[in-house]
């Protein structure tokens, strides 16, 4: 009898505590039964892995039958009989291959992922909705017209997601929801706006005020606006000055001076009030791209050629997802959309194809309030009078519903209101304001001229703004500063904290379009922008945003190769965005070398051992050189050794000048900015800190990589690239990868990093439009598939794949497709 | 040969069950399996043996008919953070134990001493 007890005992305890795993998970555990089920479990991924060859799905909604042809490299082919069927297409087809993708860029963009992973994500959330995100996109749906294209194609587009959603079987889950416990929701027309939003957060820049500040609160005003100016000091802008060649406009720098204390303060209060996105970002050029055109005169065939590799950060699966979409004698576009978007955000159609780099426009301003409660604000008060706060209770709740947090966010009428430090400061950014982003893509796919194209995106791409290039078949080459930017105060620029007392620190509207950055059929015969000063201040002074945003190398790189080259083949075009060629390293380097000459020593000293690499070294960034890895050690410790007037009491560096400074320095070569604070009795000058940093570097080198000949500082060793999956997982993410280019080449690759050209596309713009194209990545988010990352070997080579771009299905040759999928309207 | 029918017939179950219904069905049908056979010899471990094979077989299959489970099942194991190894050997005791545990369960509500054989 005691052992029927004991035996009953033990399996009531093996199987609830089994059961218990298998239903609820443990600790970071998912529920093991779904998760380890061999048929409807993770392992579905494998067996789910190909597309069928064949597949008829009905779907509700459609108007006619959808051909989808997916072509060997996964890319599917859409041909409707009208537009809005083709957007519902799009969105079963973009949901087949990326939905878990889908379902968590817009957790993320809403603020809901405490949602499937409860507490963890809770400051995140918070930020998302802190800064009023969630409401924006309400607010802009809420706007919309609903008889409007736009509209309509959002809602085709969730027809379509929805219709792949509901049809899904468990074991047809994508396996990241297996992981994390979790079931794919329902796609609401919504999310598209969520996921622009998340785009545009992704993409803003803020000036720097809190930098600036901080550096006046150790050197003093006059030297903190000269380490820190609203304009690039190396110019060569994307509207074309006539130069034909970079400008550098170096000044001296003055002298550290007296602290400024108030200064300091206010950096403090910036740095507690801006979003941790923002300005805690270490390096905001990072975010940066590549785009250019070159007109039939300057191309080896005669027609328009155009490029374009945005750089972002590098995710398994990829943020593009390519697509062509064909409706007869309506819309014939190919290109990559972003998955939830219901259209395609770069390339090309049968007559002009396009481009975008991120502007780095300053469109976000803050404002210091004077609230009726200084706790528990109700109005706030502008020019006399007491307005009241917009209140929005904002509910964070957890994987069962469960109520996490409940926050109050308020509103003025520029936008969200933070508290801290004790004070109030609003935020207006335009990315919160009214805007038609899906319905500008929408009318710029269908526009057959250069001008049209830009026109179209004036008229709603308004966030992020967008440097958007565009070249058509008739050879127009054309660039424009796409987005709104804000018309301030007289005398002021967005580097302010605004009084938010007085209606006179409103913005009055938006820069007209004739004002925007552009140029058409410039007389150089070729446009390109890499990031860098839209204008030139010397032609035309208007603020868009300050020097900080504006990274001058890669455009030099790109400009030069291109001036150099009058007979441009696509060929070129392929090389160039792959150049690891850095005119920064070309523009340094004599500098380490006359340093070295200067301080002297034995030939076996480190300098000189260093100083002899470097003279071997062409400032290319190939995968092979070992000179990179020393050049980019020198740097870092060249800007430690140097700035340190920009410690403050603690040792803390507070900010950091960027590189054209540095550059801007090395032309005063006894400049009091060269003394080491930390020696008595001696001032160095400039040899001395370049030589003492070349000297360390070559140390740290031979310490951390070995000796030199060792083959440890082979660059594509020292910085490898990561393509991290979306969740971090480091099984579904390709890491370590060798790849040449460095920080400022057209091809960046900084090391240890999951950034770069997260798209290469080059078109030909000849009678029949022709295009090759990369990504860092497969078409499939399925980490099982073949298709996963497939690219990822051809991306870090430099290839380029022949772009199908089929007029009809038939076009498309047999032995090019892998699938074909049938979509047909499902009977009432 | 009875017993191996019995053995094979109760990994069918196991394996169909899973297909139609899910992993719970390895604890319903473990459980039933203890309440039919309570006075089986070692009818528990049969059980969670029979679980265990059915899985794996549930496994095999596709990965015989071309599916990429190997390759799947390290990138798996990776996200995971656990050997491939490791993986695989939760991914049989799993199942095991879940039999094992309501078979015994089974078997002692019904009284037999099929439930005496430890895991």
């Amino acid at each position: 009898m005691t052992s029927r007890i004991v035996r009953a005992l033990a399996g009531a305890v093996v199987l609830a505590a089994a059961l218990r795993l298998g239903a609820r998970g443990a600790g970071p555990l998912p529920p093991l039964g779904p998760l380890l089920d061999p048929v409807h479990g993770a392992w579905a991924a494998a067996t789910h892995a190909t597309l069928a060859p064949r597949a008829a799905v009905p779907m509700s909604g459609l108007s006619g039958a959808v051909d989808v042809r997916y072509d060997t490299r996964g890319v599917p082919h859409i041909f409707a009989t009208t537009e809005l069927d083709a957007y519902r297409a799009l969105g079963y087809v973009v949901a087949r291959d990326r939905l878990f993708q889908l379902d968590l860029q817009t957790h993320a963009a809403s603020g809901r992922l405490t949602e499937w992973v409860g507490r963890r994500a809770l400051a995140l959330d918070r930020q998302t909705r802190d800064l009023g995100m969630p409401r924006a996109a309400e607010e802009k749906m809420a706007a919309m017209d609903t008889t409007g294209m736009a509209w309509r194609v959002m809602n085709a587009f969730a027809g379509g997601v929805n219709a792949y959603v509901d049809a899904l079987t468990p074991a047809q889950w994508p396996v990241e929801y297996k992981l994390l416990g979790v079931r794919p929701e329902r796609w609401k027309p919504i999310n598209s706006i969520h996921l622009f939003n998340r785009m545009g957060w992704t993409l803003t820049y803020v000036p720097d005020e809190a930098v600036r500040l901080a550096a006046r609160g150790v050197v003093g005003d006059s030297a903190a606006d000269a380490l820190f100016p609203l304009n690039s000091p190396i110019q060569e802008p994307i509207q074309p000055n006539g130069q034909h060649a970079p400008r550098f406009d170096l000044a001296t720098l003055p002298r550290p001076g007296a602290p400024d204390t108030a200064a300091r303060v206010v950096a403090s209060l910036l740095r507690e009030v801006a979003p941790p996105g923002f300005m805690q970002r270490t390096d905001p050029r990072h975010l940066a791209s590549n785009n250019w055109a070159v007109g039939p005169a300057r191309s080896a065939d005669g027609h328009a050629l155009l490029a374009n590799d945005p750089h972002l950060d590098l995710t398994l699966p990829s943020i593009w997802y390519e697509t062509q979409l064909v409706v007869p004698g309506t819309l014939d576009v190919y290109g990559v959309t972003i998955p939830g978007l219901p259209g395609i955000v770069l390339g090309f159609n049968r007559d002009l194809a396009w481009g975008f780099t991120n502007t780095g426009a300053d469109v976000l301003d803050f404002y210091r309030e004077t609230v009726d409660d200084a706790t528990h604000p109700t109005r706030y008060e502008v020019d006399g009078a007491w307005r009241p706060l917009v209140q929005r209770v904002e509910v964070y709740r957890g994987p069962r519903g469960e109520v996490l947090a409940t926050d109050t966010v308020r509103y003025t009428h520029r936008g969200p209101l933070m508290h801290r430090f004790g004070a109030w400061v609003s935020m207006r950014w335009t990315l919160l304001e009214p805007s038609h982003e899906i319905g500008a893509l929408y009318d710029a796919a269908h526009a057959t001229t250069a001008r049209a194209f830009l026109d179209a995106m004036a008229q709603g791409f308004f966030v992020p703004a967008q440097n958007v290039i565009v070249a058509d078949r008739s050879g127009t080459i054309a660039i424009r500063s796409t987005g709104h930017f804000p018309l301030r105060p007289k005398g002021t620029t967005g580097i302010d904290i605004f009084d938010g007392s007085t209606s006179a620190s409103d913005w009055t509207g938006y820069w007209p379009v004739s004002d925007y950055p552009q140029s058409f059929n410039p007389a150089q015969g070729y446009l390109a922008s890499a990031n860098q000063q839209p204008e030139d201040p010397r032609h035309q002074f208007a603020y868009l945003g300050d020097d900080r945003a504006y990274d001058p190398w890669r455009a030099l790189d790109i400009n030069s190769l291109l001036r150099a080259d009058s007979s441009v083949t696509v060929d070129d075009m392929r090389h160039f965005q792959t150049s690891p060629l850095s005119v920064r390293a070309q523009l340094f380097l004599p500098y380490f070398a006359t340093a070295a000459h200067n301080v002297g020593g034995p030939a076996s000293s480190p300098v000189q051992q260093a100083a002899e690499i470097l003279a071997r070294w062409d400032g290319r960034y190939t995968r092979d050189n070992d000179g990179a890895a020393l050049f980019e050690e020198a740097m870092r410790l060249l800007r430690a050794f140097t700035w340190d007037e920009l410690d403050d009491s603690s040792g803390r560096r507070v900010a950091t000048p960027d590189d054209e400074i540095m550059f801007d320095l090395l032309h005063q070569p006894t400049s009091a900015w060269w003394d080491d604070r930390s020696t008595s009795g001696v001032v160095e000058t400039r040899d001395v800190i370049v030589a003492r940093s070349l000297a360390a570097a070559y140390d740290t080198l031979v310490k951390r990589d070995g000796p030199p000949a060792g083959g440890g500082w082979r660059w594509d060793r020292v910085a490898t690239v990561d393509i991290t999956h979306l969740l971090g997982l480091p099984g579904f993410s390709a890491l370590g990868l060798e790849s040449a280019g460095g920080r400022g080449t057209l091809n960046p690759a900084p090391g240890g990093s999951g950034f770069g050209p997260s798209w290469r596309l080059v078109v030909d713009l000849g009678p029949e439009v022709r295009a090759w194209d990369t990504y860092p990545g497969g078409q499939s988010g399925n980490p099982a598939s073949p298709q996963y990352e497939d690219r990822i070997p051809q991306w870090l080579a430099g290839r380029l794949s022949p772009v199908l771009f089929p007029r009809d299905a038939a076009a498309l040759p047999a032995n090019r497709t892998e699938a074909t999928l049938t979509l047909t309207p499902r009977g009432p | 040969m009875r017993a191996f029918l019995r053995q094979a017939l109760l990994a069918v179950a196991f394996g169909l069950g899973t297909y139609a219904f899910g992993w719970w069905a390895v604890p319903s049908i473990g459980a039933l399996w203890g309440l039919i056979n309570p006075a089986g010899r070692h009818a528990a471990v049969r059980a969670g043996m029979a679980a265990a094979a059915s899985w794996a077989i549930l496994l095999l299959v596709p990965a015989i008919t071309g599916a990429p489970l190997a390759a799947f099942t390290a990138h798996l194991a990776g996200a995971m953070q656990v050997p491939a190894w490791a993986l695989v050997v939760v991914e049989l005791a799993f199942p095991f134990a879940v039999a094992w545990g309501a078979a015994t369960l089974g078997a002692a509500v019904r009284g037999g001493k099929g439930a005496g054989s430890a895991p």
